[in-house]
C-alpha cells in the first residue's frame, strides 16, 4: 500500500491532474431500491405494490438497473461502471442537513466541521483543489485548510470577484496570512475561468438541461487543462414522498443522459482513464412504499462509480429485504460510506487514508 | 499605570463589545485600564425587544402527534417561527445598550451550544436564550445547573431520553467534553457513570417544562472522578467544578476569544483558573482577570483576531450610520458568513478564528463591505456624522493595525473611510 514516500506530485500547480474525480450529489435522497433493484427478490414486490419496478435491466447477481438509466448501458458493458451495494452508516439520521453533514465531514458525530476531501487532499497556494458548481455550499471541501471554490455558475462567480482585492500585501501575522492566501486561491481560479471561458469546449452534445449544463461546464475545465482534482455537481429533485414513479425516473433519465454525455466527452478528449464519477446522497429510502405513492427517508443505498480505470461490477454486499433483517424498517449497511473515501484517497489518488484504522479500501478502483 | 491612548481604548471596546461607537470609545481615552474596563462591564438595563410570536411547546408537538400532515405544518410553522427567533435576536444585537452582556451572550451560545434544526421548537431556544442572556455576566456554577435543566438543551443533547436501563450517553459526554474539562481530562468510565447520574431528568410531554422522574432515575452507586456514592446529575457537576481544570478550560476559552488564536502560556491559564474557582466562578472576575492581563493589551496580538460575522455585520452597523438593513436581510448575511444564529453547525460550535474566512465567505465579506461603501444619497449622512478629527485617529478608530493596503491620496472622508473598511485588516480586530 502507498507510503508517505511513494505520494506522487499529482497536483503540481499549472497542470491537469492525472487523477480527477467528479462527485454527483443525488439531492434529497435517492431511493437506492429503484436505481440498483433486487429484481428477484419477492420481498421488494411485498414492500412495494405500487413502486416496485418489474422491467428494470438486468446486470447480474440478481440485481438490475433502473430502465431509465439505459444511456449507461455501454459503460456496464465495458466494465467501466461499478456499482457499491449497502453503502451507509450505523446509528443513520434521517435528517437531510444531518446526514449530508455526516457524509460531507465523513464524521457521524457531528463534530467534525472539515469536510472529507480537506482531510484527504492538501491545499495548495497556486491552485484550487475543488469546484463546486451550482451550489454555494463548499460542503465535502469546506472546513480549515480547505482549498475549493463554490459557485452558481462561472459567469457569476467572474461577476463576484471582481471586487475582490487582487494586489498582494505584506502579511504580518497568521490571520492576515490566511486571508491573503484564500484572497489569492479565488483570484487563481478567477483567472482560470476566466481563460476556460474563451476556451474551446467539447463536440459532444449534453442534455438541455440545468444538470447537462453543469457536466458541460465541469468538461470544459477539464478538457482545458484546469488544474483541479476535484468538482461537484448536484442534481436535484430525489425527495419523493409522493407521487414518486415518473419523478425518480425522469431523474434517472437526467443522471443517465448526463453522465453518459460527460464519458463521451472525457473519451473523445482521451481522458476517461483520468477520471472517476462518483455519486452520493444523504440517505436512501425505506424499504416499503408509503400510502401516497412515495418512500420516506430511509438508510443504506448504493453508491454508482464510473470511470475508464473503474474495475466495473458490483461490490459489497446487497443488504437483505426481509422484514427481521430491517432496522426500523430500513436496510442495514454493509459497507461503510468512509470505505468509499478511503479508496478514492488509497487506490485513486495513492495518498494516505484518513480513516486507515476503521476503514479499508474497496477493490472498485 | 499609564493611561489609555484612543487606539488602546478602540481595542478594549472592539474586543468586548459589539462595534466601536466614536462616542462611547473617545470617552474612555486618557482613562487607566481599570477604570476603563470598570466602565465598560457596568451594564446598562437589559431590554429585549418584544417577544417575538412564538408557539408554546405543547401545541407544537400536539400537531405532531396528530398526522404526517400535522408534522409537515409544526415543520413548516418551526420554520418561520425561527427566522422569526433569529431577527428577533438580531434586532436586540443592533440596539442593545448592553453591549458587552450580549457579546457574552453569543459567547455562550456557542459554549453551551443548542440548534433550531435539532429541537425545532423555537420557544425553547428563545427560553435558552434569556438563561445565557441573564447569567452572560453572573455566575458559572449556576449557569451550568440551569442549562443542565434547560429543555431545549435536554432534547438537544437528549437528555430526555437518557432513562434508567437505557441510558443515552450524549449530554454527560459534552458535558465533560465541551462544557467543562475537554478531551483527555476525563476517561469513559466517567461519561457512562455521569450518564446514570443524570437519568430522570427530562422534559414535561404538556408543558415542555423540566421534570425529574424518580422512575426513569437509575438510582445505583457508582464512581465517578474517583468518587463513589448514588450521585445525583447536580453533584456530578460540582464534583466537576471541584477541579481546577475545569476552570483553567474556561479560561483557555476565554484567551481564544479575547485575545489570540496561538496556544495560551499554560502559566497564564493557570493563575486566571485559579481566580476564577477562588471567586466560586464569577464570569465577570475572569473577565475582569484577562482584560486586565498584560497578555491582553500586548501589541504583539493587536490585530490578530479574525471578525466574526456578526462583528463584521452588527459590528460595522453600530459603528457607522449606514442606511440599516432589515433584521431579516441580516440575519441571512451573517447565514451566508457562516454564523447561522440558534443553528451552530456542530455540537462544538463555530470553530471561529481563520476558519471564519473561507472562498466563499470572504466573497461574500467583501461584496458586503463594498455595498455599504458604495456613494450614495443614504451615505451622504456619513459626512456630517464622522468626527472632526485627524485622518491618523479615523484609521486608529477602524483599523487596529495599519492598513496593508495604499490609503487614497486625494481628500475625503467617506472615501477614506471605503478605503478603510475594503482593506483586509478591517476584518481583524
Amino acid at each position: 500500500m502507498p507510503l508517505a514516500g511513494m505520494l506522487p506530485d499529482a497536483f503540481a500547480a499549472g497542470q491537469r491532474p492525472d487523477q480527477i474525480v467528479l462527485l454527483v450529489h443525488l439531492q434529497g435522497a435517492n431511493d437506492g431500491l429503484n436505481t440498483l433493484i433486487p429484481y428477484r427478490d419477492d420481498f421488494y414486490y411485498k414492500a412495494r405494490p405500487k413502486l416496485a419496478i418489474k422491467k428494470g435491466i438486468p446486470l447480474k447477481n440478481n440485481m438490475a438497473m433502473n430502465p431509465y438509466l439505459k444511456d449507461l448501458m455501454p459503460l456496464w458493458e465495458q466494465g467501466q461502471m461499478a456499482w457499491v451495494q449497502g453503502v451507509g452508516y450505523s446509528r443513520p439520521s434521517r435528517s437531510h442537513f444531518h446526514s449530508l453533514d455526516v457524509w460531507e465531514t465523513a464524521s457521524t458525530r457531528h463534530n467534525e466541521d472539515r469536510g472529507w476531501l480537506t482531510r484527504v487532499l492538501t491545499s495548495r497556494a497556486s491552485a484550487v483543489n475543488g469546484i463546486v458548481l451550482g451550489d454555494n455550499d463548499l460542503g465535502p471541501m469546506g472546513g480549515r485548510g480547505g482549498s475549493a471554490v463554490a459557485m452558481e455558475d462561472p459567469a457569476t462567480f467572474l461577476r463576484q470577484t471582481k471586487y475582490l482585492n487582487k494586489r498582494n500585501y505584506r502579511a504580518s501575522n497568521a490571520s492576515l496570512a490566511h486571508m491573503l492566501n484564500v484572497q489569492n486561491q479565488i483570484n487563481t481560479a478567477a483567472h482560470e475561468l476566466e481563460r476556460i471561458h474563451h476556451a474551446k469546449r467539447s463536440r459532444v452534445k449534453f442534455p438541455p438541461s440545468r444538470f447537462g449544463r453543469k457536466l458541460e461546464q465541469v468538461t470544459k475545465m477539464i478538457i482545458n487543462g484546469m488544474d483541479t482534482p476535484v468538482y461537484k455537481v448536484t442534481l436535484e429533485g430525489f425527495d419523493t414522498h409522493a407521487g414518486q414513479m415518473d419523478p425518480h425516473n425522469n431523474l434517472m433519465n437526467h443522471l443517465g443522459g448526463g453522465l453518459k454525455a460527460f464519458s463521451d466527452a472525457m473519451k473523445q478528449a482521451g481522458l476517461w482513464n483520468n477520471v472517476l464519477v462518483m455519486t452520493y446522497s444523504e440517505f436512501g429510502r425505506r424499504v416499503a412504499e408509503n400510502k401516497s405513492g412515495g418512500t420516506d427517508h430511509g438508510a443504506a443505498a448504493p453508491q454508482l462509480v464510473l470511470g475508464g480505470r473503474v474495475r466495473g461490477g458490483l461490490h459489497g454486499r446487497q443488504p437483505s429485504l426481509a422484514p427481521d433483517k430491517l432496522y426500523d424498517g430500513d436496510l442495514v449497511h454493509t459497507v461503510d460510506f468512509r470505505q468509499m473515501y478511503a479508496t478514492l484517497a488509497q487506490r485513486w489518488w495513492r495518498r494516505p487514508n484518513p480513516w486507515a484504522n476503521q476503514h479499508r479500501p474497496l477493490p472498485f478502483v | 499605570m499609564g493611561r489609555l491612548s484612543f487606539s488602546d481604548t478602540r481595542h478594549l471596546v472592539t474586543r468586548t463589545a459589539l462595534g466601536a461607537e466614536w462616542g462611547g470609545t473617545k470617552a474612555l481615552e486618557g482613562k487607566t485600564r481599570q477604570e476603563a474596563i470598570n466602565i465598560l462591564l457596568t451594564s446598562a438595563p437589559i431590554r429585549t425587544p418584544g417577544l417575538p410570536a412564538l408557539t408554546p411547546w405543547a401545541n407544537v408537538t400536539r400537531m405532531k402527534q396528530q398526522s404526517n400532515m400535522g408534522k409537515k405544518r409544526a415543520r413548516k410553522m418551526m420554520k418561520i417561527e425561527g427566522q422569526r427567533l433569529k431577527n428577533w435576536w438580531i434586532k436586540h444585537l443592533l440596539h442593545t445598550d448592553a453591549p458587552v452582556n450580549e457579546h457574552m451572550t453569543l459567547f455562550w451560545h456557542n459554549h453551551f451550544t443548542s440548534s433550531l434544526e435539532k429541537v425545532e421548537q423555537p420557544h425553547l431556544l428563545y427560553l435558552q436564550n434569556q438563561l445565557l442572556r441573564k447569567n452572560a455576566m453572573g455566575n458559572f456554577r449556576k449557569m451550568l445547573h440551569a442549562v443542565a435543566r434547560d429543555p431545549a438543551m435536554l432534547v438537544y443533547l437528549d437528555g430526555n431520553k437518557n432513562i434508567k436501563g437505557s441510558p443515552n450517553e450524549n449530554f454527560a459526554r459534552e458535558l465533560l467534553e465541551l462544557f467543562t474539562l475537554g478531551r483527555g481530562h476525563y476517561n469513559e468510565t466517567d461519561v457512562k457513570a455521569a450518564a446514570i447520574a443524570f437519568t430522570g431528568w427530562g422534559t414535561d410531554r404538556n408543558k415542555g417544562t423540566y421534570t425529574y422522574s424518580q422512575v426513569k432515575h437509575d438510582p445505583r452507586t457508582f464512581t465517578f472522578m474517583g468518587k463513589t456514592g448514588a450521585f445525583s446529575g447536580d453533584q456530578i457537576i460540582d464534583i466537576i467544578l471541584e477541579k481546577p481544570r475545569a476552570a483553567e478550560y474556561l479560561a483557555e476559552k476565554f484567551w481564544k476569544e479575547f485575545i489570540s488564536d496561538n496556544h495560551p502560556d499554560p502559566r497564564v491559564i493557570k493563575r486566571w483558573g485559579a481566580k476564577f474557582k477562588k471567586s466560586n466562578y464569577s464570569i465577570k472576575v475572569l473577565l475582569k482577570e484577562v482584560l486586565n492581563s498584560d497578555q491582553f493589551w500586548s501589541s504583539k496580538y493587536r490585530g490578530t483576531l479574525t471578525k466574526s460575522p456578526v462583528d463584521l455585520v452588527v459590528g460595522t452597523l453600530r459603528t457607522l450610520p449606514f442606511p440599516k438593513l432589515s433584521a431579516g436581510k441580516l440575519s441571512h448575511i451573517c447565514q451566508l458568513l457562516g454564523q447561522d444564529l440558534f443553528d451552530p453547525p456542530t455540537v462544538k460550535g463555530w470553530s471561529g478564528g481563520t476558519a471564519w474566512i473561507d472562498t466563499q465567505t470572504l466573497l461574500v465579506r467583501t461584496s458586503l463591505l463594498n455595498k455599504l461603501t458604495r456613494h450614495s444619497k443614504a451615505s451622504e449622512k456619513m459626512q456630517s456624522y464622522l468626527p472632526k478629527s485627524t485622518g491618523t485617529e479615523v484609521v486608529e478608530w477602524l483599523l487596529p493595525i495599519a492598513p496593508v493596503l495604499p490609503l487614497p491620496t486625494t481628500p475625503g472622508k467617506r472615501r477614506m473611510v471605503r478605503a478603510l473598511m475594503l482593506d483586509p485588516v478591517y476584518q481583524l480586530k
